[in-house]
């Protein structure tokens, strides 16, 4: 009963490495962004003023309660980066979008956190050269995985084979 | 039980094939349709995006409930069952079209998951048992890759405007979805129960046998084989079903295409990629079920892992065809598993078993793990595709080493011999 004896660590080892990756940033303002997006690309019933005033989204897509959803054809978020003082959280996160008639839209994000909620207060035009860049204009993508991620995903891997493997050493053992 | 299968006539192996074959296209018709006509739905009817994913998740408890209807094809018949199931879906999507509100749509739409889980299932069962050995892979074959088929038929619908071609919007495709009564009318009349099924019923020695009890695959002849293919099942299918979610959301959120560009990309890929199952379904005839299914597994997680890391649309195209040949391909070789190592009276629950019990909650949780560490405000990896790729890592090696080391070769497996043994 090998696999079982094996099943203990190998399944400790993988909640280790859930835990691990559990504690990595989980208040991205890049998410905060492209969710406005994506709310804005469903019109009024999206909802966006969860996430920025509705004169912020009409500078993205103008007259946006009125259109139909879709009207978004390419949305991009890219890695933002903090801004500000210390104990005033903001932050700056770049964007593009599409529309389905061709328009590009290149513009920065600026985000405050309000009792621990990112919310996009306005909105800028990128620099020349941008910056912070999108993936697309060759800047970092918002998350890559590190190598302990991997490592991770190769400890769950061994766990659910040996789980796997001892679950079956049980069931032949039953069955004679 | 020594009755000699005698050999059927081509013809008729062409027309059951043609009839299975469109059982399982409309099957991937109908999985699809809902997530393409989504938003008129919600317009129409009325709703929210919550309310959508409500929608989905008591229609996908349709699919797991499918087990007990699935599992009545030992009892009843396999030939009953399919009619059974193909009458009973194209009246949940009749139901469906009629739609007045979101409640009266869910409810149609859970029982036609149920139907249509449960015809997967008979539909498999008959290619195994009807066709001969040295074909049966490239049978099987065949009938699953038409679910990937009729999935794309979705997409091409939408594309040439269905929704607006007639008054009907959204209902018109589940107008669509009424042609297998037709093909029913046309093929019920010249279907036979399948020869095994028919010879175990008419020996005496099988009426000992229990015809009736789900549990009887997990007596002690068959539970290891229940167990092994079922997990494989799991494993396969968690990273499989992740991935075939998650891609357009990846390429649209996280690479920057546009929705046609990542629509369009998804149907040639799908097109090409069902050549997978085609594949796939005479290799396992050649090479075996193990070696082919070892290949396809691990071509699918090395694709899939590199297509979730890829951001250059042009590279995109090739990992994403080669991803679905070995990703979607493989469920031709997982269908002859759940078939062939068990013996006729049981075949039906035990192939229940592995799919409802075992791969469907797969389909449930991969998506769901993915969505929950890969979210992009929230999640503890926060990108769409690192959670994918890593899902694939941690997942299908398992499915591997559970098919090299606990899931017999059923390459040519002798169906007559396998019920020698019960009886």
């Amino acid at each position: 009963m090998r696999p079982l004896r094996l099943a203990g660590p190998a399944v400790l080892i993988g909640l280790l490495a859930l835990t691990l990756t559990a504690c990595a940033r989980t208040d991205r303002p890049e998410g905060v962004v492209e969710r406005w997006l994506s709310s804005l690309n469903q019109g009024a019933a999206g909802e966006p003023g969860r996430y920025a005033a509705g004169g912020v989204s009409e500078q993205v897509l103008p007259g946006w309660s009125a259109l139909d959803p879709g009207e978004l054809d390419v949305i991009e978020v890219g890695l933002g980066r903090p801004t500000g003082a210390a104990g005033e959280p903001s932050y700056v996160v770049p964007f593009r979008v599409v529309t389905s008639t061709g328009q590009t839209r290149r513009l920065d994000a600026l985000l405050t956190s309000q009792e621990g909620t990112w919310r996009i207060e306005a909105l800028r035009d990128p620099g020349n050269p941008p910056d912070p860049k999108l993936p697309s204009e060759g800047g970092p993508r918002i998350e890559t995985a590190h190598a302990a991620l991997w490592v991770a995903a190769a400890a769950a891997a061994a766990a659910f084979m040996v789980v796997s493997l001892g679950l079956m050493a049980l069931v032949r053992k039953g069955s004679g | 039980m020594t009755t000699a299968v005698p050999d059927r006539d081509s013809r008729y192996r062409r027309k059951l094939l043609f009839l299975l074959s469109s059982a399982t296209f409309f099957e991937g018709y109908d999985n699809f349709v809902l997530s393409f006509v989504l938003a008129l739905v919600l317009g129409d009817l009325g709703g929210s995006e919550s309310q959508a994913g409500l929608i989905r998740a008591i229609t996908s408890v349709g699919t797991v409930v499918a087990f007990l209807l699935a599992a009545q094809a030992d009892r009843i018949g396999r030939k009953r069952l399919l009619l059974v199931t193909i009458v009973g879906y194209t009246a949940s999507g009749l139901l469906t079209a009629l739609s007045p509100n979101l409640v009266w749509l869910t409810a149609a739409q859970f029982l036609a998951q149920v139907f249509l889980g449960a015809e997967w299932a008979v539909a498999i069962t008959i290619v195994v048992e009807d066709f001969p050995k040295e074909g049966r892979g490239r049978a099987l074959g065949i009938v699953t890759s038409m679910n990937t088929l009729g999935g794309i038929f979705v997409g091409v619908l939408a594309f040439v405007g269905l929704q607006d071609l007639t008054p009907l919007s959204w209902r018109a495709f589940y107008v669509v979805g009424l042609v297998p009564l037709v093909l029913v009318g046309i093929g019920r009349r010249g279907m036979l129960e399948t020869e095994r099924y028919s010879a175990v019923r008419a020996d005496p020695a099988a009426e000992r046998l229990d015809h009736t009890s789900i549990w009887e695959p997990w007596k002690k002849p068959y539970r290891a084989n229940v167990l092994g293919v079922g997990l494989m099942h799991f494993f396969r299918y968690a990273a499989v079903s992740a991935g075939a979610f998650w891609w357009a959301y990846y390429a649209q959120r996280e690479v920057g295409m546009s929705v046609s560009l990542s629509g369009l990309y998804l149907a040639a890929s799908g097109v090409l990629g069902a050549a997978g199952f085609i594949v796939a379904g005479r290799l396992i005839d050649r090479w075996g079920r193990r070696p082919t299914f070892v290949v396809y597994m691990a071509g699918a997680m090395v694709f899939g892992a590199w297509l979730f890391q890829i951001h250059s649309q042009l590279m995109m195209l090739p990992v994403l065809c080669a991803t679905i040949f070995f990703g979607l391909g493989s469920s031709c070789i997982t269908s002859a598993f759940a078939t062939e190592l068990f013996p006729t009276y049981v075949r039906s629950r035990a192939a229940a078993w592995c799919r409802n019990a075992f791969e469907i909650p797969g389909g449930i949780v991969g998506p769901l793990v993915v969505g929950i560490l890969g979210d992009h405000v929230s999640g503890p990896i926060g990108s769409i595709g690192d959670a994918m790729s890593l899902t694939l890592v941690a997942c299908i090696p398992a499915a591997i080493v559970l098919c090299l080391l606990h899931v017999p070769e059923t390459r040519g497996a002798d169906l007559v011999a396998l019920d020698e043994v019960p009886a």
